[in-house]
C-alpha cells in the first residue's frame, strides 16, 4: 500500500507451508542479526497441523531495543505461491497487501504458478520482484545426488542476506553451530546459502538493497523465547522433578529441559495425562523435591482439582500456564491472554497461592525463579501465566544477571524441635499454627517421626477434622500465609516488581496492560512521545496478591486511563475494578486470536484518543 | 521373624469405619507386615486417594497422605521418584483406582515405578451410601456396565507384580503383601494387590451368598497349585478370567527381568529430595541464546 506508516527498523518475513523450514531460517537470521549487534523481535504464526497450510515467520530488527511485531513487510521470502497472493483464504490470504513502495519479494518464479499481472502490479506499486530460481540451484547443487526441496530455505536465506547486507561469515557460522552436530549437513546448508548469496549479487547487483548498520557499541544480549527462559528459570531455582504433558504454546519447556537434565540432575517425566503431571509433582514435592509443570488453558483446567489439594495440603508447586485461545481448543497455536480468571480462580474453596503475570522473556526468567522461592518458603502453589506471544517469540533482551535470583529456601524444623517433639513423646505438626502462617517442614524419613497430611481439612498434625472450630483456625493459619506474603512483597517490592511503571510517572494518560502487550505499549509509549502525546505504561505483573496499593498509587491523577488486553472480556479490567476500584476510562481489547502489531495498536490508540477529543 | 518393632508402634487414630468392616483386616494386617518385616514407621509412606479405605493412613503411625479421588497412584509415583530410598504404599478403593483413576492405573505400572498399589476391592461407594463401582456386576442398584477386569489390566498395563487377596484370609493377605513389598525392594518395580472384600452395610452378600461363605467356598490359592507358574503370563491371563466355582488368590504373574525406573535412573543411592537445595549456575545454558 502506498502511503503506509513504517516504524523505525526493518521488517522481514518469511513465509511457506509447514514443513518447509521457515523456522530454521527466521531463527537463524534472528540469531546472526544479534550477533551484529541488533536488537530483534521474531514471531510466528502457524496452524495447528505438521505439513502444509501457511505459516510465517516476522523478523524486526533495528539498532535500538524493539519488543514488537509490525503489519507490513520490506523485505518478503515467499517459498510459496500462497505466500504471496494467498489460496483463496483458506489457509492464506497472501502477503502482497503487506508490501510497500521499495519492499523486496525474493521468490521463484519458474516453480510457480502465480499470474504475472501479480508481479506487474507488484513493480508498478514500486515493489523490487527478485526472481531466484531456488528450486533449480537446489537441483544443480545436489549434482544428481539425492534432492531436497526443502533446504531452498537456505537459497532464500542466502538472497536475504545479500539483501540486508549482512556479514555473510557471520551468517555462514551461525549456519554452522546450528548443525554442529551435523558436519555434513552444516556444509550443505552453508553451500546453499553460499549459492543463494551469489546469485543475488550476480543478478540484481544494482536492484534495491535494504542496509542498516549495526550499533557502534554492542551490548551483551540474548535472542530467546519465553519459553526457553521459564526452563532456564525453573533450573536456576533448584529444580528436580519435572512432568509435562505436550501441549501448544508450553510444549518446547519440556524439551528445553532435556537438553540440560543430565548436567543438572533434573528428572523428567511425560506421563499419561494432566492429571498425572500435577500429581506427580505434588507427590515429589511433598516429598520435599523441587517440582513444577507446564501446561496451556486446557491442561491447566484438568490440574485443577489437585491445585486444590497442594492449597489446602500446603504443598509447593509451580505452575506455568502458556495461555491460547479457549474456549475448548479454541485456536491451538494462537494468542490470547484469556486465562487470567481461571488461573486464579482454579479449583473449589479458597487457597493461598500466587499469581505472577511476566511480560517478557526476561521477565520469565526471574518470575519463574522467583515463583519457586515463594512456593517453598509459602508452601503454596504459584501459578506463572504468560501467553503464546511470549511463549514462542523471540525476544532481544540484556544477558540476565543470574545473582540477581538469590536461592530462598523453605522454613525447616529445627533439630532442637525435633528433639523436643521427641522427648514430649508427641508428634510433628505439619499445620502448626504460627503467627506468620507457616509451618515448618520436616523431611520425610526423620528419625522416629512421621507426617500426615491430607486435602481433608484437619488439625495441626494432619488428622481428618469435622470440627468448627478447628476449620477455622485452619482457613485462618493458610491464610495468614498471604497476609506475610503481601508484606514481605511491600518491603521487597523492588525485587517482586509486582507493578512497573514506564515513561513519566506524572503523565496524564495511563495505559494499562500485563502480559505480553508489554512489548507492544512500550513500542507504543515512544511513538506518543514522538507525537507530543505524554502518557505511561502501568504494567501489572501480580494477579494474586493484587498489588492493590501500588495500582492506586501508579493510576493517581490520571485523567485518561486506557487499558490494553489481548482478550474478549477484559480480565484485568475486571480484577482493577475489583480490587483498586477503580474504573478504567476506556478498553482496547482484541480477540482475533492474533497480537497486537505495533500499527494496529496505535491506530487504535490514536482513534480513541480522537474520540475523547485529547488532541485533534 | 522378630524385629525391633511391634505391632502397636504403627498405632494411631482409632478408625470410623463401620464395624466388622474389612478395612480392619487391612489395617492390621499392614501394621503386621511392617513390623516383622522391620520397616520403621518413618521409612514407609502411605499414599490414599478418596473413600472409607482411604482415611487408612490417619490410623497407622507411618507417614501418610491422604489425597484426593483417583490420585493416589501418580502422587505415589512422583513421591517415590523423589525419595525411592523409602517403601511407598498407595492404596485406593476400586472407585480410585479402577474408575476415576483408571487412566492412572494402566499408566503408572508402564513406568515401573517401585510402588506397592494396593486396591481396596468391595464392589461399592460406600462413602457416599452405596453407589455401584466399577467393579459391580451388571444390573447391581442400576449398574449398566460389566465388572472392571482389575487382574487383566494391570498385566497388560505392565505391573511385574499382580496378585490378588482378601480379607477373609488375613494371612494370605500379609504373605501377598509382603511378597508385593520385597518385590519393590529388591528393584523389580511396580506391584499390584487387589484386596477382595465387602461393604458391610452396602454390599455384605454376593449372589445371595454371605460373602464369607461364598469366597470360602470358591478360595483356590494359586501358590498351592504346583503347575502354577507365575512367571509365564499367559498362565496369569488364562487364571485372571477363571470366576465362578473357583476364586483364584495369590500370586498371578511377578517379573523379575525388568529393573525398577528408580533402579535404571540411578535415583536410589541419590533421591532427587536430598540433593542439595540451592540455586544453579545456570550461564551454560543462557549462553546459548547469546
Amino acid at each position: 500500500m502506498v502511503g503506509m506508516r513504517r516504524f523505525r527498523g526493518i521488517s522481514w518475513m518469511i513465509g511457506g507451508a509447514a514443513g518447509l523450514g521457515i523456522n530454521t531460517v527466521a531463527e537463524l537470521l534472528s540469531k546472526a542479526l544479534v550477533r551484529e549487534g541488533f536488537y530483534v523481535f521474531a514471531n510466528i504464526e502457524y496452524e495447528s497441523l505438521i505439513r502444509g497450510g501457511h505459516s510465517y515467520y516476522r523478523v524486526r530488527y533495528d539498532t535500538r531495543p524493539l519488543n514488537s511485531h509490525v503489519d507490513y513487510v520490506d523485505v518478503l521470502l515467499a517459498l510459496d505461491d500462497p505466500s504471496l497472493v494467498g489460496d483463496g483464504g483458506e489457509h492464506s490470504d497472501g502477503h502482497v497487501h503487506e508490501l510497500h513502495e521499495g519492499s523486496v519479494v525474493i521468490f521463484d518464479r519458474e516453480s510457480s504458478r502465480v499470474e504475472d499481472e501479480v508481479f506487474e502490479e507488484l513493480e508498478s506499486r514500486g515493489i523490487y520482484v527478485y526472481d531466484v530460481p531456488m528450486t533449480r540451484i537446489v537441483r544443480e547443487a545436489a549434482a544428481g545426488g539425492k534432492v531436497n526441496l526443502v533446504v531452498r530455505n537456505m537459497v532464500g536465506f542466502g538472497v536475504s542476506t545479500y539483501v540486508l547486507g549482512l556479514d555473510k561469515d557471520l551468517v555462514e557460522s551461525v549456519i554452522r553451530e546450528r548443525f554442529a552436530k551435523k558436519e555434513a549437513v552444516a556444509e550443505a546448508n552453508v553451500k546453499l546459502h553460499d549459492l543463494g548469496y551469489r546469485y543475488a549479487m550476480e543478478n540484481f547487483r544494482d536492484g534495491r538493497r535494504i542496509i542498516l548498520d549495526p550499533p557502534p557499541t554492542k551490548e551483551e544480549t540474548l535472542i530467546a523465547t519465553g519459553n526457553h527462559m521459564a526452563a532456564a528459570g525453573a533450573v536456576r531455582a533448584g529444580l528436580r522433578v519435572w512432568a509435562q504433558y505436550p501441549m501448544t504454546p508450553a510444549s518446547r519447556i519440556y524439551r528445553y529441559l532435556e537438553e540440560v537434565k543430565d548436567k543438572y540432575g533434573i528428572f523428567l517425566v511425560q506421563p499419561e495425562s494432566e492429571l498425572a503431571v500435577i500429581n506427580i509433582a505434588i507427590g515429589a514435592a511433598f516429598a520435599g523435591a523441587r517440582a513444577g509443570v507446564a501446561t496451556s488453558g486446557g491442561g491447566f483446567a484438568l490440574m485443577t482439582e489437585a491445585l486444590g489439594l497442594a492449597g489446602i495440603a500446603e504443598v509447593p508447586i509451580v505452575v506455568i500456564v502458556a495461555s491460547r485461545p479457549g474456549p475448548s481448543t479454541g485456536l491451538p497455536t494462537r494468542q490470547e491472554q484469556g486465562d487470567l480468571r481461571q488461573v486464579l480462580h482454579a479449583s473449589q474453596g479458597y487457597y493461598p497461592k500466587a499469581v505472577i503475570l511476566p511480560g517478557d522473556p526476561y521477565e520469565v526468567f526471574f518470575d519463574v525463579a522467583n515463583a519457586f522461592n515463594i512456593a517453598w518458603k509459602y508452601q503454596m502453589p504459584v501459578i506463572v501465566n504468560y501467553d503464546k506471544h511470549i511463549a514462542e517469540s523471540f525476544y532481544t533482551f540484556p544477558y540476565p544477571d543470574q545473582d540477581m535470583y538469590v536461592y530462598e529456601d523453605a522454613k525447616w524444623v529445627s533439630e532442637d524441635e525435633l528433639k523436643s517433639i521427641r522427648e514430649a513423646g508427641d508428634n510433628y505438626k505439619r499445620f502448626k499454627v504460627t503467627e506468620d502462617g507457616i509451618s515448618p517442614l520436616m523431611d520425610l524419613g526423620t528419625e522416629d517421626l512421621v507426617i500426615w497430611s491430607t486435602g481433608n481439612e484437619h488439625n495441626e498434625y494432619g488428622d481428618i477434622t469435622e470440627r468448627a472450630d478447628e476449620r477455622v483456625v485452619q482457613m485462618d493459619k493458610r491464610y495468614r500465609k498471604i497476609e506475610t506474603f503481601k508484606r514481605e512483597l511491600e518491603e521487597r517490592f523492588n525485587y517482586y516488581m509486582p507493578v512497573k511503571v514506564y515513561g513519566e510517572p506524572d503523565a496524564e494518560i495511563a495505559i494499562v496492560g500485563w502480559g505480553s502487550t508489554k512489548g507492544v505499549i512500550l513500542d507504543l509509549l515512544e511513538l506518543l512521545s514522538e507525537d507530543g502525546v505524554n502518557a505511561k505504561f502501568v504494567q501489572i505483573r501480580f494477579a494474586y496478591p493484587f498489588p492493590t496499593e501500588a495500582v492506586k498509587s501508579a493510576l493517581e491523577g490520571a485523567k485518561l486511563k486506557v487499558i490494553v488486553e489481548n482478550n474478549f472480556d477484559g480480565l484485568m479490567e475486571g480484577l482493577i475494578r475489583e480490587n483498586a476500584l477503580i474504573e478504567m476510562d476506556q478498553s482496547i481489547r482484541k480477540y482475533d486470536g492474533r497480537p497486537f502489531s505495533l500499527e494496529y495498536l496505535y491506530d487504535r490508540f490514536i482513534s480513541l484518543l480522537k474520540e475523547v477529543r485529547v488532541v485533534g | 521373624m522378630s524385629t525391633k518393632y511391634t505391632i502397636r508402634d504403627y498405632d494411631y487414630k482409632k478408625p470410623t469405619w463401620c464395624p466388622g468392616c474389612g478395612d480392619f483386616t487391612i489395617l492390621n494386617v499392614l501394621k503386621k507386615v511392617f513390623a516383622t518385616m522391620g520397616l520403621p514407621p518413618h521409612e514407609v509412606v502411605v499414599v490414599s486417594g478418596i473413600g472409607c479405605g482411604s482415611k487408612l493412613p490417619h490410623y497407622i503411625r507411618v507417614n501418610g497422605f491422604h489425597t484426593i479421588h483417583g490420585r493416589a497412584l501418580p502422587i505415589a509415583m512422583g513421591l517415590k521418584i523423589a525419595r525411592p530410598d523409602l517403601t511407598v504404599i498407595s492404596i485406593g478403593g476400586d472407585g480410585d483406582t479402577f474408575g476415576i483413576g483408571a487412566g492412572h492405573f494402566a499408566n503408572v505400572p508402564r513406568s515401573n515405578i517401585g510402588i506397592v498399589h494396593l486396591a481396596q476391592n468391595n464392589g461399592v461407594f460406600g462413602l457416599t451410601t452405596g453407589q455401584p463401582s466399577p467393579t459391580a456386576p451388571k444390573g447391581f442398584r442400576g449398574n449398566i456396565y460389566r465388572p472392571f477386569q482389575p487382574i487383566p489390566v494391570a498385566l497388560s498395563a505392565g505391573a511385574t507384580f499382580v496378585a490378588r487377596t482378601w480379607t477373609g484370609n488375613p494371612n494370605h493377605m500379609e504373605y501377598v503383601i509382603k511378597e508385593a513389598i520385597k518385590h519393590v525392594q529388591e528393584g523389580y518395580g511396580f506391584a499390584f494387590v487387589d484386596i477382595i472384600q465387602y461393604c458391610i452395610t452396602y454390599n455384605p452378600v454376593i449372589f445371595g451368598e454371605p460373602f464369607i461363605t461364598y469366597y470360602k467356598k470358591r478360595e483356590y490359592d494359586l501358590q498351592k497349585d504346583p503347575n502354577y507358574d507365575p512367571s509365564d503370563i499367559t498362565m496369569a491371563y488364562k487364571m485372571a478370567y477363571v470366576d465362578g466355582d473357583k476364586f483364584p488368590i495369590g500370586i498371578f504373574y511377578r517379573d523379575t527381568s525388568q529393573k525398577a525406573l528408580e533402579v535404571e535412573f540411578g535415583l536410589v543411592n541419590d533421591p532427587p529430595a536430598l540433593r542439595p537445595r540451592e540455586a544453579r549456575d545456570v550461564r551454560e545454558i543462557l549462553d546459548k541464546y547469546k
